[in-house]
């Protein structure tokens, strides 16, 4: 017996040689493989970065923005995306510069035509324009870039009040991206604890929990976002009503994550090493802490970040039905009001510009969600 | 082994009965016996073998006396390290807890068993943790002097459960069930999701440190081989109740029970070419709803009609082997007609 | 003279996964005889199973990539280079199910849990034959006879759900069978079996190979459960043959250091010889291994093993060993 123990512990160095090659992988935390293989993901890391970069503009939307959005200007009504030239005439390359707008009433449609001029006006960077409180602290007039008096700067043109459709989006992407952290924050809240206590303790309360969702699940939603929507009184500040809204999103949203939840838990539950823990003394509150908690994160991180776009979607829809964010609020959705009209597509296709953001920020939060999912879980998408 | 002292843990018809509530739509009504009036006695230092197929509930009865499950009925007597005898059964886990460090369990799977978000050395210290120590140069101490024992080393307990083989796993797992010096471990089907080349080194270490530390074991498997190898006695359940104990080489050499026979019969043998005719016939019966009389009357070659009708009892004998008087139990009708020579008797 | 059925040429294969490149196959040269029982054994990662489903193309390509040699089939006297056909095309799906076909460690993974054995079973045999619903239901009732399902009529109408573990292996050996194949791939078809039961299906596999005149590849890590059942042995370890030959020159008079101590190191209930554990463990497959796969766990390395990978080698009595001291 003892011999054979021996070779046995001979055999282990020699096997602890293959294994010994000391990789860091080894010493890796969970969250540091999670992100190792979510570097893989190129798409998700891409999508990450754009939708940083799409929050950083929210933030700093004043600095981005080329005009004040509380002015506007019946000089420069529906104008068309303005043309930047890069070149000048002789097809030299220059810095890049617009050229000012010339307006013309048009006898036969008795609508305003506007064409090009040949004035020439550089686009100027870190140029001074409205001023505003820098992060809501410093007056500044610097922004990211304009142009001098005389012409305008339309980006994505011009609204039916000459406002620019450019800056408004800036803006509306304040609301329209915080609304759906804030709203998916407070599902996350009641998602987790509901499902969370649902899968724990199962038996009666997982039935009742279950069932509440499956109420509230069968409901259909616009319908009832419109009801509770509707109910908010119209004398209400904007701010309030963005809370409202948020908190009215989050009482449906909260159900999908307690679902998902409720099944990790159940699931870690069932896990041998929580056994183990239990088989050991230990109590609820320590498999808590210790086991289901650090289990479930990235898992709920992930759903959560799926569930963003869902809440997007919800406010401009509900926006754009008139019944969510009112003017003077800027919101994508509220923005995309201008387009409910067919004429107004028609003729001005340039005030659709925010739906292209809606489409875009959705697909990248789609996609970070489904890398973050597959680096939490690399194993569940397979077999 | 010494028969006369007290035995460590002592299972006295031990119980585990599930009921069906089906739905409207289900066809199965009724209680499950999943283990239905189990007894044995586990002496100190001994390795007590429980052998059976699928659904003869030898699992249940390693979670029924950890606790992991609440019995229905029965006994679970343990003789505490402080000389108290105490039943586990009607305890409450707050009144089980100062005893949880001195029985612990291994598990089969090495994968799941560990939390991938602990290092080994967390995952080693949890028990001792969860049993109130707080000392970090203490736990560390404790952890790293584990680790060796189980064959690994001490720079390894920075590592994640990842960064090892299966085989590597169940000796993590296994340093964990024994760093709080327990005397009483639960192994059920400790080496069964290993390579077969794993799977002796694991056996060793079990083997050694039994030794070494002082243990007992239940050791749950369906693998008579592993069993022969690391047992001395050994349990045979069918359908949720023990039909054969002896000590292992008897109980291999010359089996008491039909079952038993079969079950060796059973198993593929290396320095066979030919397979065998006559292995058993059909399948286990539904746990909910066995045979009458011996569950095993159905697939026994030896049935007669008092088979169906009458449940045996496991009774005991006094049988010669190897020229020595040997005490055994088996729950058949007709072991005396079967299998016992005249000079061995039976003791009620 | 054997006739040739199946030869793996000198095939090399890879997993490409993101976590790195593993060596799945390495220098696999194996040929299966008609008629012929061969047993691969091996242990997790050896390469055992992807040989099996290497011939049906049953591998996720392009994630799983043959990087040398080829796969012949030999019909009707003609040889057929798997590899270049199209991996779901007519020519793989005529042979996959029906010229070749296999049963899983798992019938549940591979049956359908929301069609009745019959409806899965008939659908199969129409598919390869040209038989009406009501001769295939009649051929697929006497094929769940043959495998000794009983009350096969009634089974024909059951799902898989309401079987046992023993009778859902059952039906996948008949479904397995039902289009006479020439070759039958059984992967771990006992593990997940009792011992009595995994008694009964192994006999049944023995008995049906016989009555159809088929090929049988039984794959497996236990050395016991191919003992009775196969003419040769072939032992895999990390994607590599290391020895092969008749199932007593394995069995009996081992060459390769591994299948020596793997052996040695199983318990049995027969013998009372004491454990030798093999040292070490399986290396991890995404670890690049220079020399002998094996080197690392043998008492009898050398330097040259640890450096070149040793031939595979046809001693006497055409005993096939991958070892430099064999």
């Amino acid at each position: 017996m003892t011999s054979i123990y021996n070779l046995d512990k001979n055999g282990m160095e020699e096997n602890l040689d293959i294994q010994d090659q000391d990789n860091e992988i080894f010493y890796a935390s969970k969250k540091r493989l999670m992100w190792l293989r979510f570097k893989q993901h190129k798409v998700a890391l891409f999508s990450a970065i754009m939708i940083i970069f799409f929050y950083l503009v929210a933030i700093f939307a004043h600095f981005v923005s080329v005009q004040d959005i509380n002015s506007f200007s019946a000089k420069y009504t529906y104008v068309a995306p303005t043309e930047i030239h890069f070149t000048d005439d002789q097809g030299n390359l220059t810095r890049p510069y617009i050229n000012n707008i010339i307006r013309k009433l048009n006898m036969e449609t008795l609508e305003f035509e506007y064409t090009a001029g040949d004035q020439v006006y550089p686009i100027r960077f870190l140029h001074r324009g409205y001023s505003y409180m820098f992060l809501g602290l410093i007056e500044t007039d610097i922004h990211l870039m304009g142009v001098d008096e005389g012409a305008a700067l339309f980006l994505m043109g011009s609204d039916k009040l000459g406002r620019d459709i450019f800056s408004k989006v800036v803006h509306g992407a304040r609301i329209s991206l915080s609304i759906g952290l804030i709203g998916v924050f407070l599902s996350l809240v009641f998602g987790t604890v509901l499902g969370g206590i649902s899968g724990f303790y199962g038996g009666k309360t997982d039935t009742l929990i279950q069932r509440l969702i499956e109420i509230l699940m069968s409901f259909p939603s616009i319908p009832l976002w419109m009801a509770l929507a509707a109910s908010l009184p119209p004398h209400w500040s904007p701010v309030v009503v963005y809370f409202m809204i948020t908190v009215i999103l989050s009482l449906i949203g909260w159900t999908g994550i307690a679902r998902v939840v409720r099944g990790i838990v159940m699931r870690l539950k069932e896990e041998k090493y929580t056994e183990a823990a239990l088989l050991s003394g230990a109590g609820n509150f320590y498999i808590i802490r210790k086991h289901l908690l650090p289990g479930s994160t990235s898992f709920v991180i992930a759903h959560a970040t799926l569930s963003i776009p869902a809440m997007i979607i919800a406010e401009t829809s509900l926006s754009f039905l008139g019944i969510g964010l009112r003017p003077p609020v800027v919101s994508w959705g509220v923005l995309l009001q201008e387009a409910q009209s067919i004429t107004v597509i028609a003729n001005y296709p340039w005030v659709l510009y925010p739906a292209g953001f809606v489409i875009a920020i959705v697909l990248f939060f789609n996609f970070l969600g489904d890398g973050l999912r597959d680096a939490a879980d690399p194993y569940m998408n397979r077999a | 082994m010494d028969y006369n002292s007290t035995p460590l843990v002592q299972v006295e018809s031990l119980q585990m009965h599930f009921s069906m509530k089906g739905g409207a739509f289900s066809r199965r009504q009724g209680t499950i016996k999943a283990v239905d009036g189990v007894n044995f006695k586990v002496y100190p230092n001994e390795t007590f073998g429980l052998v059976g197929e699928s659904g003869c509930g030898k699992t249940t009865v390693g979670r029924a006396i950890l606790k992991a499950m609440q019995p229905t009925g029965g006994k679970v007597l343990y003789n505490s390290k402080n000389g108290e005898t105490i039943d586990l059964v009607p305890m409450t886990n707050k009144e089980i807890r100062p005893y949880r460090q001195e029985i612990q369990m291994i598990f089969q799977d090495p994968y799941s068993s560990l939390s991938p978000r602990m290092t080994v050395q967390e995952i080693l210290e949890e028990p001792l943790r969860l049993a109130g120590h707080t000392n970090k140069d203490f736990l560390y101490q404790k952890a790293a002097e584990m680790i060796q024992q189980v064959g690994l080393r001490s720079s390894h307990l920075m590592r994640y459960p990842h960064a090892f083989s299966g085989g590597q796993r169940q000796r993590i797992g296994i340093g964990r069930a024994l760093i709080t010096n327990p005397r009483f471990i639960v192994a059920d089907e400790a080496v069964s999701a290993l390579d077969v080349s794993v799977q002796a080194q694991i056996l060793e270490i079990l083997s050694e440190l039994k030794a070494k530390m002082d243990l007992s074991f239940l050791f749950i498997s369906h693998d008579l081989s592993v069993v022969k190898y690391l047992c001395d006695r050994v349990g045979v359940m069918y359908l949720g109740r023990i039909v054969e104990v002896a000590d292992t080489d008897a109980l291999f050499k010359d089996p008491l029970h039909p079952y038993t026979e079969a079950l060796m019969h059973a198993i593929p043998d290396i320095n066979e070419r030919e397979i065998r005719s006559d292995i058993l016939a059909g399948e286990i019966p539904d746990a909910s709803n066995p045979p009458s009389g011996c569950a095993f009357h159905n697939r026994c070659k030896y049935a007669k009609d008092k088979c169906k009708n009458e449940v045996p009892a496991l009774r005991d004998f006094i049988s010669t082997f190897n020229g020595k008087e040997i005490f055994r139990q088996s729950a058949c009708h007709f072991v005396e007609e079967i299998y016992l020579q005249s000079n061995d008797k039976e003791i009620i | 003279m054997r006739k040739k059925l199946l030869e793996y040429k000198n095939i090399a294969a890879q997993f490409h996964t993101i976590e790195g490149t593993t060596n799945t196959l390495n220098d696999i040269d194996l040929t299966i005889y008609e008629g012929m029982s061969l047993g691969i054994v091996g242990e997790s990662g050896c390469g055992k199973s992807v040989t099996s489903r290497l011939p049906i193309r049953l591998l996720p390509e392009p994630m799983f990539k043959v990087t040398k040699g080829e796969v012949i089939y030999h019909r009707d006297g003609k040889p057929f280079d798997v590899m270049k056909a199209k991996q779901n095309g007519k020519e793989i799906n005529k042979i996959r199910g029906k010229e070749i076909s296999m049963i899983f460690q798992e019938p549940m993974s591979s049956l359908s849990p929301i069609h009745t054995v019959g409806s899965q079973m008939v659908e199969l045999i129409r598919q390869h034959s040209d038989m009406n619903k009501k001769q295939a239901k009649e051929h697929a009732i006497s094929m769940l006879e043959r495998a000794r399902v009983p009350r096969a009529r009634d089974v024909f109408d059951d799902y898989t759900f309401q079987l046992s573990g023993g009778m859902r292996q059952r039906v996948m050996i008949a479904m397995g069978i039902s289009c006479s194949p020439r070759l039958l791939f059984a992967d771990e078809p006992t593990t997940a079996l009792d011992v009595t039961i995994q008694a009964q299906i192994l006999g049944l596999i023995k008995d049906v190979q016989r009555e159809q005149n088929m090929a049988l590849v039984l794959i497996t890590h236990d050395l016991a459960v191919v003992a009775n059942m196969v003419d040769e042995i072939a032992v895999f370890y990390l994607g590599y043959i290391v020895e092969q030959g008749s199932t007593d020159q394995v069995l009996k008079t081992p060459k390769h250091p591994y299948t020596k101590a793997l052996i040695e190191s199983i318990p049995t209930l027969h013998t009372d010889q004491a454990l030798k554990p093999i040292k070490g463990s399986i290396p991890d497959p995404y670890s690049k291994i220079t020399g002998c796969p094996f080197w690392k766990r043998c008492d009898k390395v050398t330097d040259k093993c640890r450096q070149e990978v040793p031939p595979f080698v046809t001693h006497e009595n055409d005993h096939k060993v991958r070892c430099f001291e064999a």
